[in-house]
């Protein structure tokens, strides 16, 4: 079975909202000195396509990511943890193209390598979109499970559990299929090996090429909303004298 | 004695020293399993260390009285040793007198004195152990075995030379035990023949418990007596800062870490056939007295065991190793002799190596077998991983943070050093300083008493990374080393020259461990702690002290500073320096000062059971102290939480700040 796992590269989502820039004058987040990394529900993808290669013998990971040279980076990480191939699908400017897109892009690199499977993460830490899985598998026209946190071999099946609200479902099938990743206690990414990093660094990432195709939706405006806060220490020694001073500054500013 | 005697002297002579001789043998080929380590330099220090801390016992004497028990025994036996070679003699060939010392009245008075030391040191011994019963003593029979050996030993030679001297005084006339017991012998009245028999019977009693001492030295604990002055000689002579090796990535490796007994150096496995049980490191673990699974005694002695077991084939000539042998030398150590939950539990404080009198590298060994964790098999305890993962991500160990390396000073003066950064004083802030709430207080401070003593300096702001040291105490060495490397490149845009920094990790980091991949960069930059750099300020009166901070003071030593770079009188210096202070230490300090607990990775591993934070606040408030003073980010995060916890209940409050926060205050125009 070949497993294609995609993965985004994506601004540091712990990025404190107080350090969030966009580029000046343009519609982008910038860029310089914030890290980029893997979107985190893509890497509950990855080590779910990991864990199956395990189980299933003959398997193949392939990371795939859309994306400019610096994503790249994020495909070392998955050989670092021992995909078995990389490839990159070239775009300069994603983040303005709509998830379909994308998502089209993804499913021709799936057409292009033959893979009976796709896993996606649920949605990017980015923009928290949530498309990509969905499109995908229906450009594709294979069934999608949704919110999956794990993915067995069963007899002659592929056994996928899925989260619910309350609880989780159990879905069986076959390939060809598209599993929409959640994180979950059992697909915490592994960390890799010093050597398989080292590995990682030597080997050669793979290029498809694939013409953006459809209709996007253009981004209009974005804007980083400006809060006023006003924020008053009120000084005081202990407990006692805090509290005192905060009843004379209530009244003061009669809202006792 | 006749020649019979003389005959079966010498064969047992013969056999004893061979079965000795063997066992060292035995124990010297043990060590060649280990790897290579270059630890022949500096010959004219080594040969100080063993004067100083063999034949001076220096160490030893740290602790008044196991130390001094040990100093009666161990300088007991070296001069009973030289009374030997008389008093075998003439038992031999009656009528031999060893030149200069053999009839000397002086030297028989010398060797009573020493004789009676050794049995107090003996009964010292006893009384410690089998009636004060310290937690740090294992209760085995080998200790009861030498004990009486040695008691045996002074006891028979006594009796021998009082049955001698009632024959013939020959020089003892001074020595009063002999006198004495020679007195009473003749009061007994019996014949010279009577008194000769007796005498040659207890000759030989004395040389039989020696000989049993001797082939029993290099079987038990008391191999230290061998192993002791080797292991001093090629002691590290390096702060502890720099004991850690680092490892050539560009070169292939077979094993990143240490997964087998053999992939130690024979320098690691001399010190684990030194070790004499002592417990000294124990009692000053804090990982033991707070009840994790680990204990730094059983650490070394868990492998020295299976060290020993490894040896036993290898030993005993067999040089064609058995298979049973293979395997226990091919046995991963984790899992089986060391469980991972006790390499995790160490904080990386040295006290242990510290307190050790052999001179026992401890923190080394289980930094190479959590290499092997982190490297060759990414394995690492909950919070740990996030803290790599971290690291490897965003260059800072504080997974979920909600600050940036901007935080502590966004919209202050300082934001002007960041811009026009190019100056040849750098302040490195570290991650804990700018990344933590309370951390970043001690930063401002700081930045405010360079400002305050007109110093030009930079900052990198954004641009800081971690140093690198939370990576390399959990193992990850490879992480550490691109950090580093990182590092040092960017070092090189800047005009700097001087780095000084408030975190004592950041400073152990650059002032001991990038020297060992740059090996110019101890020449390119002048590396400060923040305490060293404020004590010069105030010497230079850069700073001056406008106002009195009237409290009581405990300082607690940082174990990156103290321990591991010897800094300890300069914080105390300084604290000196603001009038109205008044110091109190607590128990523990200096080079016995006990670790906050955050070493090492303890700042992101969840402990369970005891806290050694909490037992940290617990002897600061037994210490009666009004402020507790760190110099240390990692200290000041963990003591505030233990201060908090341990608050309830106690009559006062005590408040923590860092030396620069004192030193802020001290040297503004008004009292607190
Ligand atoms: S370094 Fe500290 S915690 Fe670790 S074994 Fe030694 S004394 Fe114990
Ligand atoms: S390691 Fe050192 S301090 Fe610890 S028990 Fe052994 S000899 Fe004593």
């Amino acid at each position: 079975m070949q497993i294609m796992v995609c993965l985004k590269q994506i601004l540091d989502p712990e990025l404190p909202p107080r350090e969030f820039r966009l580029e000046e004058g343009e519609m982008t987040p910038a860029t310089e000195g914030v890290h980029l990394v893997m979107s985190p529900f893509d890497q509950n993808g990855l080590e779910v396509g990991l864990q199956l290669r395990e189980k299933m013998p003959g398997t193949t990971v392939t990371a795939v990511t859309v994306g400019p040279e610096g994503a790249g980076d994020v495909l070392r990480k998955a050989l670092a943890v021992k995909a078995d191939r990389a490839v990159r699908v070239p775009l300069e400017q994603d983040c303005k193209l709509s998830g379909n897109i994308i998502a089209g892009m993804l499913a021709g690199a799936a057409r292009e390598l033959g893979a009976d499977m796709v896993i996606c993460g649920r949605q990017a830490g980015d923009w928290d979109g949530g498309q990509i899985g969905l499109i995908l598998a229906e450009e594709l026209g294979w069934p999608v499970a949704n919110l999956v946190t794990g993915i067995e071999p069963g007899s002659g099946k592929l056994v996928l559990k899925c989260e619910l609200d309350e609880g989780y479902e159990v879905l069986e099938g076959n390939t060809p299929l598209v599993a929409v990743v959640t994180n979950h206690e059992t697909n915490v990414p592994r960390i890799a090996k010093v050597k398989d990093t080292m590995a990682a660094m030597r080997k050669k990432l793979e290029l498809i090429d694939i013409d953006p195709q459809g209709n996007s939706l253009e981004l209009a405006s974005l804007e980083i909303p400006v809060k006023e806060v006003n924020c008053e220490i009120v000084p005081g020694e202990d407990g006692v004298e805090k509290a005192d001073n905060l009843i004379k500054r209530l009244s003061e500013l009669k809202v006792l | 004695m006749g020649l019979l005697g003389i005959i079966v002297f010498v064969i047992v002579l013969v056999a004893a020293v061979g079965l000795f001789a063997r066992a060292v043998y035995q124990r010297y080929l043990i060590l060649r399993l280990g790897k290579p380590e270059d630890r022949f330099d500096q010959i004219g220090e080594r040969v100080k260390s063993v004067l100083v801390y063999v034949f001076g016992q220096k160490k030893v004497l740290d602790e008044a009285y196991p130390g001094l028990l040990h100093v009666f025994i161990f300088w007991g036996f070296l001069v009973l040793a030289l009374g030997e070679l008389q008093f075998f003699g003439e038992g031999l060939f009656p009528g031999f007198v060893l030149p200069l010392l053999g009839h000397s009245p002086v030297f028989f008075l010398i060797q009573n004195v020493f004789a009676i030391l050794v049995l107090v040191g003996v009964l010292m011994a006893c009384w410690r152990r089998y009636v004060v019963k310290p937690d740090r003593l294992d209760h085995n029979p080998e200790a009861a075995i030498i004990l009486s050996l040695i008691t045996g030993v002074v006891l028979t030679l006594f009796i021998a030379d009082g049955l001698r001297a009632a024959m013939h005084p020959a020089g003892s006339e001074m020595a009063p035990v002999t006198v004495f017991l020679a007195g009473l012998f003749i009061k007994q009245g019996w014949s010279q023949s009577t008194l000769n028999t007796l005498y040659y019977a207890f000759w030989w009693i004395h040389a039989l418990i020696m000989f049993g001492f001797l082939v029993f030295i290099p079987y038990s604990k008391h191999m230290h007596l061998i192993a002791c002055p080797f292991n001093t000689f090629f002691r590290s002579l390096s702060p502890m800062g720099k004991m850690l090796q680092p490892i050539n990535f560009e070169d292939e490796q077979e094993t990143l870490g240490t997964q087998k007994i053999n992939d130690f150096t024979w320098k690691q496995l001399l010190d684990l056939l030194t070790c004499t049980q002592c417990g000294r490191c124990q009692d000053n673990c804090p990982a033991y007295l707070s009840d994790t699974p680990l204990s730094s005694k059983r650490f070394i002695n868990n492998l020295k065991d299976h060290l020993l077991e490894c040896g036993k084939e290898i030993g005993s000539g067999n040089t064609s190793n058995s298979s049973e042998n293979e395997s226990l030398l091919e046995k991963s150590l984790i899992g089986s002799v060391i469980t991972e939950e006790e390499l995790w539990s160490c904080k990386t404080c040295g006290a242990c190596q510290y307190v050790c009198p052999v001179m026992i590298e401890h923190v080394p060994k289980n930094v190479d077998l959590r290499r092997y964790l982190a490297m060759e098999e990414a394995s690492y305890p909950s919070g740990v991983d996030n803290a790599i993962r971290s690291l490897e991500d965003r260059g800072h160990p504080y997974k979920g943070t909600m600050a940036s390396r901007s935080s502590w000073y966004r919209d202050s003066w300082v934001e002007d050093l960041v811009k026009e950064n190019n100056k040849e004083v750098l302040f490195w802030v570290g991650c804990t300083a700018a990344l933590d709430d309370r951390n970043m207080k001690i930063a401002q401070a700081f930045a405010e008493l360079l400002k305050r003593s007109g110093v030009s300096f930079g900052i990198l702001g954004e641009k800081e990374s971690c140093c690198g040291d939370p990576a390399r105490r959990l193992g990850n060495e490879f992480l550490y080393d691109c950090i580093a490397r990182e590092n040092i490149e960017l070092l090189k845009n800047y005009k700097v020259k001087t780095i000084v920094t408030t975190c004592p990790h950041c400073y152990n980091t650059f002032k001991n461990e990038y020297p060992q991949i740059d090996g110019e960069f101890s020449q390119k930059y002048q590396v400060y702690h923040h305490t060293e750099y404020l004590a010069q300020l105030l010497k230079e009166k850069k700073l001056t002290v406008e106002s009195s901070f009237t409290e009581t003071i405990t300082y607690h030593d940082p174990c990156y500073l103290g321990r591991y770079n010897e800094i300890f009188d300069v914080p105390r210096e300084v604290l000196q320096n603001i009038s109205g202070v008044k110091p109190v230490e607590m128990q523990r300090t200096r080079g016995r000062s006990f670790c906050c607990g955050g070493g090492g990775g303890g700042a992101w591993t969840e402990e369970e059971g005891v806290r050694v934070n909490h037992m940290r606040a617990e002897q600061v408030f037994e210490s009666g102290a009004d402020v507790l003073c760190t110099a240390c980010p990692f200290c000041m995060t963990m003591m505030n939480d233990g201060i908090k916890v341990k608050q309830a209940g106690q009559d006062k409050v005590v408040k923590v700040y860092d030396l620069a926060e004192i030193l802020e205050i001290a040297t503004q125009k008004t009292d607190i």
